[in-house]
């Protein structure tokens, strides 16, 4: 099984190398495109299934003990998020040839796509922070590329914004890693917060608090957190529609996953990380739906509310504790698979009526895709039984229990702000009648991979109980940072070298 | 047994109404008798379950919540309402709307909603009552909003979604908290909360929740907005249903949430301006339905003071009183749709002598209006009799409220049952025709009930004993009687009666002159006013923070750091292990040092293209000689490549633009963010080579090199063995980023510019 | 002495490239992205042992690593950022090209709300 943690990264990677050598035949690319994506699904799956919620998993790269080389740790978050970011790919590109039917992408559309799916497997699997941010330059420089591929002078200016928050964040990230290493010697997450508890009740950790203070800012901006989130409302609804979904699904995920283990993991017990998080959580929740209030077109309604379920999450991951992580947990996988499904109906709505919603109209005539836009916007609303019905619930339920009544009360608001939006798009493409009246139709063939991800939607609000009590397991292990360290020293099999203490020299006394 | 046939009286119409759509499309108006049987099985299953019975799934079994169900005499009374009110509603769509083609989205979502009411009213869970809450309102929406060809049909869904979404988040809220605070979910387990220190918050959003849903003011507009909905919603949700749902929640948090101040005060007010202003809204209204929609608040208005006041005979005239109204009301708005068929209008002004081409019609109208009049023998001369008993026990001002509505209602009869019937035939009657049959007998189905269950409630103690008893009410068989000889409230109520009657008959020109309603008193439109402003205000808040651009963007991310770091250095200064200072300054570091300082300044004062690329060359040129006086050969010589290839890349991107690269703007604000981000640079690095906290891994990696890694360069053994897996990220990076290159590249050699 | 130098140097850098990162030329954009990465690189470089002779290759024929060597660690991150970062910045060169010609411009403020709005 543990050869199998390493295979979501190795896989996309391998795709995305096949389909570059397949570059003259967009079908096989797509075919390559589906099977790796799909390889990881099954992969995800069968981790999920072997780990529960209570097992982990490990790999040590090259055999080498850690923290001495590098680790990629699977817990049944990572392999969750693994198996949803397969299944995002997967239906991106079915979506892509199915729904929208559209010519050659580009011969790296395919590629760039795959290596971003390793990239983000890379990031939610590997228990190095360094190695982390390799994933997430991998991450960022595809997205980039996705991002202004088709040339469009539209797309290549949104970038602007993009490309510069990003590149500040990575060197932050930089930064906050060397710091961390002069301090702490070493890089391995659970290490590094062992080290952090040994020295906070010592009470001499403080200067590593400062190196977290870098990686809270880098991870904010990757997650798109208030202040900070100016790149993504000006850039999520330039890329083309498939492109746009799998960013609103995956990317500001990567910075909330870095954030769950930064505060559990890395970080634990430092309670100023979560104070800052609890305002900045309720501020992002806030801002982002009032700037989805205010907006006309359907991507950038949907980009905006991005930022707001981003609040959701960040708010979650303040509360802290085993039940708010849990909720974390559950609440994360609910908005992945709800929000790149907005995005995927949105790029229908977008693509046969126009981006602004004064244009879009008379859509009701296509009764599967006003389906696959209800499922998906009435979850996001969290109107039972749907998933993000029991996602805000637990948000909500854990910010009760901790007596963080700001945090239920600026998350009631915006669910109502939420509806507010969701309705809006919906009376005015479903409802509104058309100026002309569409002959063709829209079948179960072009909507089916919007259904099938509003079928999992409704599966996880009915089937909410078995996922809580899944997450809830997984929120309790998250916190267990002696779990994964203690994993890592038993499947140490070479015996650990151990140098003289001062074999390196430093420049002090 | 019973149990499951709890559980199927929601799963039933649930299973069946997506299937309705295509019946429809098959067999046409008929499958209106198929959904009203459904809705009166729905009904049969929870009579025959009994009382007592109860289902329970663990749905959420992580937070403690659960799909409770269970069966006491207030929910069973609600759900023999429900189904049967529903059956008589369906059947009556099925007439009503017989040419509508959505006939079939109509009854699917009229199934819906009879299950999603029968889950409310049989929910032993706070978090089923509130699921199926939300639901209710989402289908109420879907059916407000089914001529949505109509611009005004669509803003009155939006209207009611919002208000009674708004009210359900509120529900949302309390209902958490109310479980926090009890320990518990389940509705019969609560405790009497009002020693919480968290009551007073509960008990607001619990009121609230209720006045949305039961359309109390300050939020009673929705209601009448909702009236362009086809008249079998409006018969169905707006009077006999789901605006009921409001009261039924009042009824379930009793006692646990009543008898204090919190409680009575904001219900007492509530309903008691819903019942002036609705009152108000009677009098001047010319639209039969608008009118009917008045009388409804001001029920409404009735049972909210009545749940406020919370005393048994309070509760238990409630429950009489629901009873009765439901029955009528939903009789006297499909009269309603009745009358706006066969006549073609709903205006009162023109509404005339329809009594000879209507006949069956006006009959019904008969029945219905001695009920609506609250005169014997009808069920709401029972409730009228206990309302007001209750009043005169509670002091003037409740028996001024009811003795208003008690009016309003003899107005509303008037108007409704016999004006539109009486008199000189107008031009709209001679084109008059009886309506189909389906809809008389649905009208019959409800309207003599109401009328016939009146001298039979005293005999049907037994059965309503139970129901009160469950809303925390006490009632004899005594109180349910027609006569109690010559009281107070008889002679109230009598009076009331006749002071309706001379306004229905002879006053109502004047009283709608009279009561003109100012502009400015339209609560739809301030809650309209609300949303432009609040949506205006987000307006100006995203655009301030999207304002500056990604330059702007950027300071803050950087000033964000800065203020952070501070931030914490500044709340524990003994964060600060600084280094001892040691001079070991070579010749060769500090020239380099001055090297990379002057490059940098350079790359910002250079006013020409090529100052700007020589002197971002010699930055890497300083950092590159910094890498190799202090023993990094392999990171020097790498450094040195990039730098080569760097600048030669700069110079072939930027070879075309004219070579000023002059700059302006806000240097100041730049320079603080720049030098404030730089100073925290400085001091976090010199942090990091303070004391060392754990022992660093570099030293396994130098002392296993050789004997493991089989190399002499470690750095190397790192890169290639060690840590190979960021080798591996990094040259993706790198093979990534030529693609992406060559694919901006060779696009732009196909594309032309755009303007 | 040398620690704090070089501190003050990857400082100066960070706040040079904040300066250029805020300006309105895309030249400027690119510059600050080449100085930002030297500068954090040179912040991870002297987070670790810093040492003007200590470098981490053992002599040829040597059976283990001589002591007093500088840590290695912190070198192989620097290389893989190095190469990172001049990935990145590759990247974002081709970008401008394309930028400064479809929107006929190198002013970012201009630039950026055309994306905007187009």
């Amino acid at each position: 099984m543990n050869a199998l943690v390493v295979s979501p990264i190795l896989l996309p990677l391998l795709g995305a190398v096949l389909a570059l050598a397949w570059r003259n035949s967009p079908a096989s690319q797509a075919r390559i495109a589906l099977w790796t994506s799909a390889g990881v699904i099954v992969i995800g799956i069968s981790l999920l299934a072997a780990l529960g919620g209570h097992g982990l998993a490990i790999t040590q790269l090259g055999g080498w003990p850690v923290p001495a080389g590098i680790a990629l740790v699977s817990d049944g978050l990572s392999a969750a998020l693994v198996t949803i970011a397969g299944l995002m790919i997967f239906t991106a590109v079915a979506y892509r040839r199915l729904s929208l039917r559209e010519s050659d992408p580009g011969h790296c559309f395919h590629p760039l796509l795959l290596a971003l799916l390793g990239g983000v497997c890379g990031a939610f699997l590997t228990a190095d922070l360094f190695n982390l941010f390799v994933w997430f330059e991998v991450i960022l420089i595809s997205s980039f590329a996705l991002l202004a591929m088709e040339g469009r002078s539209q797309q290549i200016r949104a970038s602007v914004s993009y490309v510069l928050l990003n590149l500040i964040a990575s060197a932050l990230f930089l930064i906050g890693l060397g710091l961390v290493y002069g301090k702490a010697g070493t890089l391995a997450m659970a290490d590094v917060g062992l080290i952090y508890q040994q020295a906070s009740a010592a009470g001499n950790g403080g200067s590593l608090d400062l190196a977290f203070a870098l990686l809270l800012v880098a991870f904010a901006i990757k997650a798109g957190a208030f202040p900070l989130y100016a790149w993504l409302p000006a850039s999520y609804h330039t890329p083309s529609h498939a492109v746009s979904a799998v960013f609103a699904g995956l990317l500001t995920k990567v910075g909330v996953y870095a954030l769950i283990r930064l505060t559990t993991q890395v970080a634990p017990g430092a309670d100023w990380i979560r104070e800052v998080l609890v305002v900045i959580g309720m501020l992002t929740m806030l801002m982002g739906v009032l700037g989805a209030a205010c907006q006309s077109e359907v991507r950038r309604i949907l980009s905006y509310h991005i930022i707001s379920q981003i609040g959701y999450l960040i708010a979650g991951i303040a509360i802290g504790g085993p039940t708010a992580i849990a909720a974390v947990v559950f609440y994360l996988i609910h908005h992945i698979v709800v929000k790149t499904n907005l995005f995927l109906v949105g790029g229908i709505i977008d693509r046969h009526r126009g981006a602004t919603l004064s244009r879009a109209a008379g859509l009701a005539s296509w009764t599967l895709l006003t389906i696959a836009f209800l499922v998906p916007a009435l979850s996001l609303a969290g109107i039972p039984p749907l998933s993000g019905f029991a996602a805000k619930l637990g948000i909500i339920h854990a910010a009760a229990g901790a007596e963080r009544y700001g945090i239920v009360a600026v998350a009631l608001i915006t669910g109502l702000l939420t509806l507010y939006s969701m309705i809006k798009i919906y009376i005015a493409a479903f409802w509104t009648p058309p100026e002309r009246v569409v002959r063709h139709r829209f079948g179960l063939i072009r909507t089916s991979p919007m259904l099938g991800l509003a079928a999992l939607t409704v599966v996880m609000g009915l089937a909410a109980g078995p996922v809580a009590n899944w997450s809830q397991s997984v929120g309790t292990l998250i916190h267990n940072v002696d779990a994964y360290r203690r994993l890592a020293q038993v499947e140490t099999q070479i015996a650990e070298p151990t140098p003289p203490h001062d074999a390196l020299v430093r420049s002090q006394p | 047994m019973p149990a499951s046939l709890l559980l199927a009286a929601i799963a039933l119409p649930l299973c069946v109404a997506p299937a309705l759509p295509a019946l429809t499309r098959r067999f046409g108006w008929r499958t209106s008798w198929l959904a009203a049987l459904v809705a009166g099985l729905s009904a049969a299953f929870t009579m025959a379950a009994g009382l007592g019975a109860d289902w329970s799934y663990q749905w959420l079994p992580s937070l403690g919540p659960a799909l409770a169900l269970s069966l006491d005499g207030f929910g069973l009374l609600m759900s023999a309402l429900i189904g049967g009110i529903g059956a008589a509603i369906l059947i009556y769509a099925g007439g009503y709307s017989r040419h509508d083609p959505h006939l079939g989205r109509l009854l699917a979502w009229l199934v819906v909603f009879v299950a999603a009411m029968q889950a409310l009213v049989l929910a032993d869970d706070l978090l089923l009552l509130f699921a199926a809450w939300e639901v209710t309102s989402f289908a109420s929406f879907m059916l407000v909003g089914h001529s949505t060809h109509l611009a005004e049909a669509r803003a009155a869904a939006r209207r009611a979604l919002l208000v009674t979404a708004g009210g359900g988040l509120c529900l949302l809220g309390g209902v958490v908290l109310l479980a926090d605070a009890a320990g518990t979910w389940r509705l019969s387990e609560l405790a009497v909360m009002t020693d919480h220190s968290l009551y007073p918050a509960i008990a607001i959003l619990f009121i609230v929740a209720a006045a949305t849903k039961s359309a109390q003011f300050p939020f009673h507009f929705w209601l009448p907005g909702a009236m362009c909905a086809p008249t079998p919603v409006s018969a169905y949700l707006h009077s006999a249903t789901m605006v009921k749902a409001g009261i039924v929640l009042l009824v379930r948090m009793q006692p646990s949430l009543s008898g204090s101040a919190w409680w009575e005060l904001p219900l007492l007010i509530a309903g008691g301006l819903t019942i002036v202003v609705a009152a108000w809204r009677c009098a001047v209204a010319v639209d039969l339905k608008a009118l009917l929609a008045g009388t409804t608040l001001i029920a409404l208005g009735c049972m909210t003071v009545l749940a406020g006041i919370a005393t048994p005979s309070a509760m238990a005239a409630l429950v009489v009183f629901l009873l009765a109204h439901a029955l009528y009301k939903a009789a006297a708005f499909m009269l309603a749709g009745a009358i706006d068929h066969g006549a073609g209008t709903r205006d009162l002004r023109v509404l005339a002598g329809l009594r000879r081409a209507m006949p069956w019609s006006a009959g019904l109208a008969g029945v219905i209006g001695l009920s609506l009049l609250g005169l014997a023998p009808s069920a709401s001369f029972v409730a009228k009799e206990l309302l007001l008993a209750v009043a005169i026990e509670s002091g003037p001002l409740v028996v001024i409220l009811f003795g208003l509505a008690a009016i309003s209602f003899a107005f509303a009869a008037v108007r409704v049952c016999w004006a539109p019937f009486a008199g000189r035939p107008s031009s709209r009657a001679e084109h008059a025709h009886e309506v189909d049959r389906a809809s008389l007998i649905a009208i019959a189905m409800v309207a003599i009930p109401a009328l016939a269950l009146g001298p039979l409630l005293a005999a049907a103690h037994a059965v309503l004993e139970p129901a009160v008893a469950a809303a925390g009410g006490t009632i004899t068989a005594y109180q349910l009687g027609l006569w109690h000889g010559v009281s107070a409230p008889l002679v109230i109520g009598l009076f009331a009666i006749t002071s309706g009657l001379i306004a229905g008959l002879l006053l109502h020109r004047r009283l709608r002159a009279w009561l003109r309603t100012p502009r400015w008193w339209d609560a739809a439109a301030w809650h309209d006013a609300l949303w432009v402003h609040l949506v205006a205000l987000a307006k100006r808040l995203t655009e301030t923070m999207a304002a500056g651009g990604p330059r702007a963007a950027a300071a803050l991310c950087l000033a964000v750091t800065a203020l952070l770091v501070l931030g914490v250095i500044v709340t524990d200064p003994e964060r600060l292990p600084l280094p001892a200072w040691n001079a070991d300054a070579s010749p060769l570091d500090l020239a380099a040092l001055a090297l990379t300082l002057l490059g940098a300044g350079g790359c910002i004062a250079a006013r020409s293209r090529m100052a700007a690329v020589c002197a971002l060359g010699a930055v890497g040129t300083g950092v590159t000689l910094i890498f190799l006086a202090h023993s990094a050969p392999d990171l020097a010589v790498t450094q040195f490549l990039v730098e080569v290839l760097t600048v030669l890349l700069v110079m072939l991107a930027f070879r075309r633009l004219s070579d000023g690269i002059s700059d302006s703007g806000s240097k100041l604000i730049r320079a603080g963010v720049a030098l404030s981000i730089g100073a925290t640079v400085f001091v976090l690095v010199l942090v990091a080579q303070g004391t060392q906290l754990g022992q660093p891994v570099g030293a396994w990696h130098a002392a296993a090199a050789i004997p493991e890694g089989h190399g002499r360069n470690v750095v190397n053994v790192i890169l290639v063995d060690f840590r190979a897996f960021d080798t591996l990220g990094e040259i993706a990076v790198l093979a990534i980023a030529a693609i992406g290159a060559g694919v901006l590249l060779a696009r732009h050699r196909k594309l032309e510019p755009a303007t | 002495m040398m620690a704090v130098l070089i501190s003050l140097t990857a400082g100066a850098l960070v706040a040079a490239a904040a300066y250029l990162l805020t300006g309105r030329r895309l030249l400027h954009l690119i510059l600050g992205a080449a100085l930002l990465t030297h500068g954090v690189n040179l912040a991870v470089f002297a987070s670790g042992s810093i040492h003007p002779d200590g470098v981490p290759i053992a002599p040829a024929g040597a059976t283990s690593m001589p002591t007093g060597i500088a840590d290695p660690l912190p070198q192989a991150l620097v290389l893989t950022a190095i190469v990172i970062g001049f990935g990145v910045l590759a990247f974002l060169l081709a970008l401008s090209y394309r930028v400064q010609r479809s929107a006929n411009s190198d002013d970012i403020d201009i630039i950026a709300k055309q994306g905007n709005h187009a």
